[in-house]
């Protein structure tokens, strides 16, 4: 995708925006998947070999959230792969044209004295 | 592209403008009585009930799964946005890591301090009391850090238009340096866009007093004569004021108050010799002053353009990774501004007159003036600004030899300011600033106990001694817990700046020489000499830095420790599990050191003026024109990308000219060139060219184009400065280990080739 003008920048820029949050999430979910993972195994390692009778319920939470992290953390790194690779593509169409995104989310030239290119508040996203 | 707008100046000061932070850089009003109270009554409960928390008896089993709670929360709380500053989330990190490292000290120090015989305990002590000092400065760390300011951007024109604008002097010390570096520096102080009747900028040079001049020995007397004559007519030729003084007394600092005597300006701007500011300097910076009476300094960032000898001989990635220094001035000063105890430098800073002069001038007893100055400062209650913007580019010392003289003598400066100003008891210091000065006096002793992290598993594996006294799943319990929460507050508070395990190698290689350094200041404050650290050197050939024997001496007797290691691990089963985390331990030594022995091979280095990237257009004249990017720049020259297709190209040796827009400056320069060499480059024609400037105003037009763009050193600064995971980090450990290796074969096939050639200067003390 070439971006040329102001309507198609607005479309690049929706669905950049949309990879940087799906990422974000997906970034979330797979460091909570992790913990859980981490949090569940090693309670299970800890009561099996150390803990006295009595902690049935300790036992079943952890089971129960290794169930569910298991499944959760490939699921989460495919979305963070997927989504980090389409993130990347989408801002490596405007370095290629000499542009990128700021702090503030608007598209400027990419130089030390840039130029705004496209803004959302600013612009409607006509020509 | 059918509409571009160009951005305004504010706009396009990025961070600024969409930093959320204090619109006008003022922190709220004081709290009132009432809210103290409330803040005491607060603190009454809160610590009693952390230190309840940290002291809660446990066995090993319920540490362990307290631990592994904590550490999973804190795993998913590092991902959750916490960037912010005064963030509930990252406030709560440095809450839960404070605690994880408190349980851990005061268990080492209750439980296993118990060793089986005298110098063991003794050993055992030691290693602990390195422990303490860790965990003290990575907690002083963590709360000089919690906040970081970001100032808002400020300009002259903000100002009301009838505000009274300062009188400034550009203070520019000298000792040894080149004319040509003072050159550069002094063509662009000339090139501050500020005021011309409000602004003088002298040349302060110590190398020319007439003590020098009237030394003994001629040779040297001839010498320094030489050099005042060069320089007063530099000064002369250029219109700065040239400025010496009798004698040498009390280096810079000495230096810097003779010349206040004969100076009158409302403000100081102190510029070290090789500190070329540029044209925004005064425009961001004097507002600050102008709005706010009671600061007495303004300090920015020293931004070097080349790279350290450690960066340049092992890590080569000047361009790609934040520097040593970036963490400090993008991150802790940022950090110390919050709590009003952001400090003077030594340069790149505005000082007003009137406070400086009420102290008596800069203060000379220790040899870190800076510090000790704005201590003295702070403790009259005035307050200090931090603008990070980078608006001074400096020389980083080129080789070892100079890169350890100038860390000496921070380490050295710094713990006679702790001995002899002692901030945690001077008056007049708010708590947090004492805090703030606290943390950064103290992260200088860090020799004491990187040495004692390197020697405690040797003392276990080769000498037997008893000195981490527990058992394989206390270890687990506490200790890996203390070690991970500490990565992660660490990577949530310096990620962008400092990578992990690159602190590692830079304290290693500065401790062997620090340490000696630091031991003779605690044996004697007063002792120390003020050294002048070499810049702007040159090395025509590769070279094993001088200061290798420690570093070899250090890993051989780390991989005697492997043997001594096995050894215990086969014949003594007992000790086993120990012996494999001493290993272990005694593993991430010795990468370390490996890498760190890679950085002891000087690199060639050939040009004395460093180029950066320049990312801007320009137009060599040559006929019709040819339109071309500069590629680099420095004061002396460029590389100019032209297409291979164009009219006219020009041939190596032609006379060319150069037309180059200076944002900065507001108009586009025109710059006579040489070519020097003309290549195939990413598929465009590089040349190679060298500045010749005809009149003066063109040699003016050269420093302006090269130095006078502020944001051009924020662009490059931005785009090095981000976070890399720590399985990256490690494996670019891992692949810098084999670089010693090859540049260790490389240096011994040269040897028996050529002698090699060795050109470094030693460090001149000044007196």
């Amino acid at each position: 995708m070439v971006v040329v003008t102001l309507d198609e920048l607005a479309v690049h820029m929706r669905s950049l925006t949309g990879a940087e949050q799906g990422l974000r999430w997906a970034r979330r979910l797979f460091s909570t998947g992790c913990a859980l993972f981490y949090l569940a195994f090693s309670t299970l390692v800890f009561l099996m070999q150390y803990s006295p009778v009595g902690q049935i319920a300790l036992f079943i939470g952890s089971l129960l959230t290794l169930v569910i992290s298991v499944p959760l953390i490939p699921v989460a790194w495919l979305a963070r792969r997927r989504l980090w690779r389409q993130r990347n593509r989408l801002h490596g169409v405007l370095f290629a044209q000499g542009l990128r995104v700021d702090e503030a989310g608007r598209v400027v030239t990419n130089d030390p004295h840039p130029r705004l290119i496209y803004d959302r508040a600013r612009l409607s996203g006509a020509v | 592209m059918t509409v571009q707008t160009r951005l305004s100046a504010a706009e396009a000061s990025l961070p600024d403008a969409s930093s959320p932070d204090l619109s006008d850089g003022q922190k709220p009003a004081a709290p009132s009585a009432l809210s103290r109270v409330w803040s005491w009554l607060g603190w009454g409960l809160a610590l009693p009930g952390l230190a309840g928390v940290v002291l809660v008896p446990m066995d090993w089993s319920g540490q362990m799964m307290a631990m592994i709670a904590v550490i999973a929360a804190l795993w998913v709380l590092r991902t959750l946005p916490n960037d912010e500053p005064g963030s509930p989330l990252r406030l709560l990190v440095l809450l839960l890591t404070a605690i994880v490292s408190l349980r851990y000290i005061a268990w080492r120090g209750l439980f296993t301090l118990n060793s089986s015989t005298l110098i063991s305990t003794a050993l055992a002590v030691i290693l602990y009391l390195a422990e303490v000092y860790s965990v003290v400065i990575s907690l002083l760390g963590a709360l000089v850090n919690s906040t970081p300011l970001r100032r808002p951007s400020l300009m002259l024109a903000d100002l009301p238009p009838e505000t009274a604008l300062p009188t400034v002097d550009v203070l520019i010390p000298t000792y040894n340096e080149p004319a040509e570096m003072l050159e550069v520096t002094l063509r662009a102080a000339l090139q501050i866009q500020y005021p011309a009747d409000l602004l003088r900028v002298y040349l302060l040079d110590d190398g020319g007093t007439d003590a020098k001049i009237a030394q003994v020995d001629p040779e040297n007397a001839a010498a320094a004569q030489a050099r005042r004559t060069t320089l007063q007519a530099l000064c002369h030729r250029l219109g700065a004021r040239y400025l010496t003084r009798a004698e040498n007394s009390h280096a810079k600092a000495g230096n810097i108050n003779s010349a206040l005597a004969h100076t009158d300006g409302d403000l100081i701007v102190i510029l070290d010799a090789d500190h070329v500011p540029t044209g925004d300097f005064l425009n961001r910076t004097v507002p600050w002053m102008v709005k706010r009476p009671d600061v007495f300094l303004v300090q920015t960032p020293h931004f070097m353009i080349n790279p350290d000898p450690i960066d340049r001989n092992l890590l080569q990635s000047f361009r790609r990774m934040p520097s040593e220094n970036d963490m400090f001035y993008q991150t802790i000063q940022k950090g110390l501004d919050f709590w009003d105890s952001s400090f003077f430098c030594g340069s790149a800073a505005v000082l007003r007159r009137a406070p400086l002069m009420a102290i008596g001038g800069l203060a000379g007893q220790t040899i870190t003036e800076d510090a000790e100055t704005a201590i003295t400062l702070h403790g009259q209650g005035l307050k200090s600004v931090y603008l990070d913007r980078p608006m001074v580019a400096g020389l980083n010392p080129e080789t070892f030899t100079a890169f350890v003289i100038q860390r000496m003598r921070w380490a050295q400066g710094m713990t006679q300011i702790l001995l002899l100003k002692r901030p945690f008891m001077a008056p007049g210091l708010s708590w947090f600033q004492r805090v703030g000065y606290m943390s950064s006096l103290l992260f200088w002793l860090f020799p004491f106990a990187r040495m004692i992290f390197i020697f405690s598993p040797l003392a276990y594996l080769i000498g037997g001694f008893d000195v981490y006294n527990a058992s394989t799943m206390q270890i687990l319990a506490y200790t890996v817990p203390h070690v991970l929460a500490g990565y992660i507050m660490s990577d949530m508070l310096f990620g962008r700046t400092r990578w992990p395990l690159i602190s590692e190698i830079y304290e290693l290689m500065q401790s062997i020489f620090s340490l000696n350094a630091l031991i003779k200041v605690v044996a004697n404050p007063r002792h120390p000499s003020f050294v002048v650290t070499p810049k702007g050197d040159t090395m025509a050939e590769e070279f094993i830095s001088p200061l290798a024997k420690p570093f070899y001496g250090l890993f051989v007797l780390v991989g005697i420790g492997f043997i001594f290691g096995g050894w215990r691990l086969w014949d003594d089963p007992v000790t086993r599990d120990m012996t494999m985390v001493v290993l272990v331990w005694n593993t991430l030594n010795f990468l370390t050191l490996t890498a760190a022995l890679g950085a002891l091979v000087e690199r060639r280095q050939r040009r004395a003026s460093p180029r950066m990237p320049a990312q801007q257009t320009g137009t060599v004249l040559t006929g019709a024109g040819v339109s071309c990017d500069i590629d680099d720049l420095s004061a002396g020259g460029a590389r100019l990308l032209i297409d291979p297709s164009a009219p006219q190209i020009p041939r190596k040796g032609d006379l060319i000219r150069l037309a180059a827009p200076a944002p900065q400056a507001g108009r586009t320069v025109m710059l006579s060139c040489e070519v020097c060499s003309v290549f195939p480059l990413r598929r465009r024609l590089a040349l190679g060219v060298r500045f010749v400037p005809a009149t003066e105003a063109e040699a003016n037009d050269a420093v302006v184009l090269a130095f006078g763009d502020s944001a051009r050193w924020q662009f490059f600064l931005d785009r090095r400065v981000r976070p890399i995971a720590f399985t990256t980090a490690l494996s670019m450990i891992f692949g810098l280990i084999w670089q010693p290796v090859l540049l260790h074969a490389r240096m011994l096939r040269a040897a028996i080739r050529l002698p090699s050639c060795l050109q470094t200067r030693q460090g001149s003390t000044h007196e």
